[in-house]
């Protein structure tokens, strides 16, 4: 393992990190997504060497390294908003790690022209970097952590400050990085659809505390919390008692609508339905109501609209705008009724 | 300084006022340099820690803007008089602060170095803090990173702060009359220009006076005005 973070525990003014363990291993791009506030920041600047835990270890390769400065740890960190290191040109501020370490000139031009190349960003050496667009900080931002050849690259937010059309060329580059310079990321966002292009592995953070840990498969389709899904695009969690069927279980919810679900499991729990699961006027043996569309927004790829069931409201994504106050009968497929306990919320 | 016009180059040609400028410059460029050297890393501290008795300390800088200075002056005294404080300690070594060109720049350093922390202070907290964690990261030490990465950001401001606390230190009058009524500079007694104007009122009335008040208005307002159009060309 090359790093790990073992019981990590963390106050800073009122907020907690609460005994972290992350496990980090090669050629890993783990992606630690959490909502707002919920301590991702922290947690990446803690790895970084910016706080000091107030109990737990972070191991790297073995050695203890808590209370390591951030220039003995050999991991570079790069935030959300551009650190530019003015007036120094893009040259510079790339090259600026080798010089910190006293690389001499000629090996220092040599890599920066190196990783430049590669990046892509060559012929901006000599701009000042106020003057870059966003795609383009972020690729001098990595060129100057990745000249160091850190253990570990933290990127804080990388995507979030860049436009739409330049995303897809900066995940590809990201998504590169553990295969092609031999260095595992670890990325934290709130966007989950980030999340699941890049990441190989998934930790989810909440309220300080690492909630869940898998693979993106399970974490998208299989959540086994109840933030967990409701961040990765479950919008509707209704609360209920399951009891088991034959063919997985029979959720009755607080309002009286019976939904069923393949998955086994008895007790409180939450349904979680994502909406494009939601189908209009399909036949299903289970899962049919009617109800009223109340709300209709735009989307990239149609219309969601809120429908109203025995007062638990639906979310559907449809292709055709419907009119609010139609009566619409919808249905879902068993295997999209996700099932959570309510336990651990 | 109309009113002095007419006399400025009279002014200007007296002997003890000259030494008196000479004293006052010395004396605030001396307080300038310690207020850069001792409140930058001051600055730099309350920008960016946070640790106990914080509100002590950022109370205590910001004495000279609270209280009259008459009585920092009085502080001063009993710090370092012959009889008070480490005055005895001092003397015993040789070293004099009251009436001496070391209690003036004590004394205007204490007051006058509350603006150059200050300024510096507001310089280190615009800059955002990752820009820093960023360079640690890279490698770079705390050193490197602050004469590398911050220091090229805040000298102006540093230089700012500096020609504030130079300017602050020439205008002090009133822990002067305490400390350093006269100090004693190329082997005479001499006032510092604020004293020597204060004194000359006291003694000659405004008529007397209003030459070398305008004699000394001139000289700062040139200093300032050369050093703000060094400061925008560089």
């Amino acid at each position: 393992m090359l790093l790990q973070l073992l019981n990590v525990n963390l106050t800073l003014g009122t907020f907690r990190l609460k005994s972290v363990t992350l496990n980090i291993d090669q050629k890993e791009y783990l992606i630690i997504i959490g909502p707002t506030a919920s301590g991702k920041t922290t947690l990446l600047k803690t790895i970084a060497g910016a706080y000091k835990p107030s109990s737990g270890k972070i191991l790297m390769d073995g050695s203890d390294i808590t209370k390591a400065r951030p220039e003995e740890r050999n991991i570079a960190y790069v935030s959300q908003i551009f650190s530019s290191f003015d007036p120094m040109n893009v040259q510079g501020n790339i090259e600026f790690g080798l010089r910190a370490r006293g690389v001499p000139k000629p090996e220092r031009i040599q890599t920066v022209n190196e990783v430049a190349r590669d990046l892509g960003i060559e012929h901006l050496l000599d701009r000042v970097p106020a003057t870059l667009s966003g795609g383009e900080q972020q690729r001098v931002s990595l060129a100057r952590a990745l000249v160091t050849s850190p253990k570990i690259l933290l990127l804080d937010e990388p995507l979030s400050m860049i436009d739409p059309e330049t995303k897809g060329s900066i995940i590809r580059l990201l998504k590169a990085i553990p295969e092609k310079y031999k260095i595992p990321v670890v990325h934290v966002t709130h966007e989950w659809d980030e999340t699941y292009a890049l990441a190989s592995l998934i930790a989810v953070i909440h309220q300080g505390k690492i909630i869940e840990i898998g693979d993106p498969e399970q974490i998208f389709n299989e959540p086994r919390n109840y933030h967990t899904a409701k961040l990765v695009g479950f919008y509707d969690m209704h609360k209920g008692i399951a009891t088991p069927t034959n063919s997985g279980s029979a959720i009755t919810l607080e309002n009286g609508l019976e939904l069923r679900s393949h998955m086994k499991i008895s007790g409180p729990v939450y349904a979680c339905i994502r909406p494009e699961r939601v189908k209009l006027n399909t036949s299903n043996e289970f899962n049919k109501f009617e109800g009223r569309v109340v709300e209709v927004f735009r989307e990239r790829f149609g219309y969601r609209i809120i429908i109203n069931i025995n007062s638990a409201e639906f979310t559907a994504l449809v292709g055709s705008k419907p009119t609010i106050g139609d009566m619409v009968t919808i249905t879902i497929p068993e295997d999209s009724v996700h099932v959570v306990p309510t336990t651990g919320i | 300084m109309a009113l002095g016009a007419r006399g400025i180059n009279s002014a200007l040609t007296t002997g003890s006022f000259l030494a008196s400028v000479e004293a006052t410059f010395i004396i605030a460029t001396a307080a300038a340099i310690l207020s850069v050297l001792v409140g930058t890393p001051f600055a730099y501290l309350l920008a960016r820690s946070d640790f106990k008795f914080k509100e002590v300390i950022d109370a205590i800088i910001d004495i000279p803007i609270m209280v009259p200075h008459v009585l920092v002056g009085i502080m001063i005294v009993l710090a370092f008089s012959s009889q008070y404080g480490l005055g005895p300690f001092l003397q015993g070594i040789g070293i004099n602060i009251i009436d001496t060109m070391i209690g003036a720049i004590i004394a205007v350093t204490y007051l006058s170095a509350t603006y150059s922390i200050r300024v510096t202070e507001s310089a280190i907290k615009m800059i955002n803090p990752d820009v820093e964690l960023t360079a640690r990261t890279l490698g770079s030490t705390p050193t490197f990173t602050f004469t590398h990465v911050i220091l090229p950001r805040i000298w102006k401001s540093i230089a700012n702060g500096a020609i504030l606390t130079w300017a602050r230190a020439v205008a002090e009058v009133g822990a002067l009359l305490i400390v350093a009524y006269y100090v004693y500079f190329n082997g005479n007694y001499v006032y510092p220009a604020s004293i020597y104007i204060y004194v000359g009122y006291e003694g000659l009335g405004l008529a007397g006076i209003v030459n070398y008040s305008a004699a000394l208005l001139l000289i700062v307002l040139a200093t300032f005005i050369i050093y703000r159009f060094v400061l925008r060309h560089v």
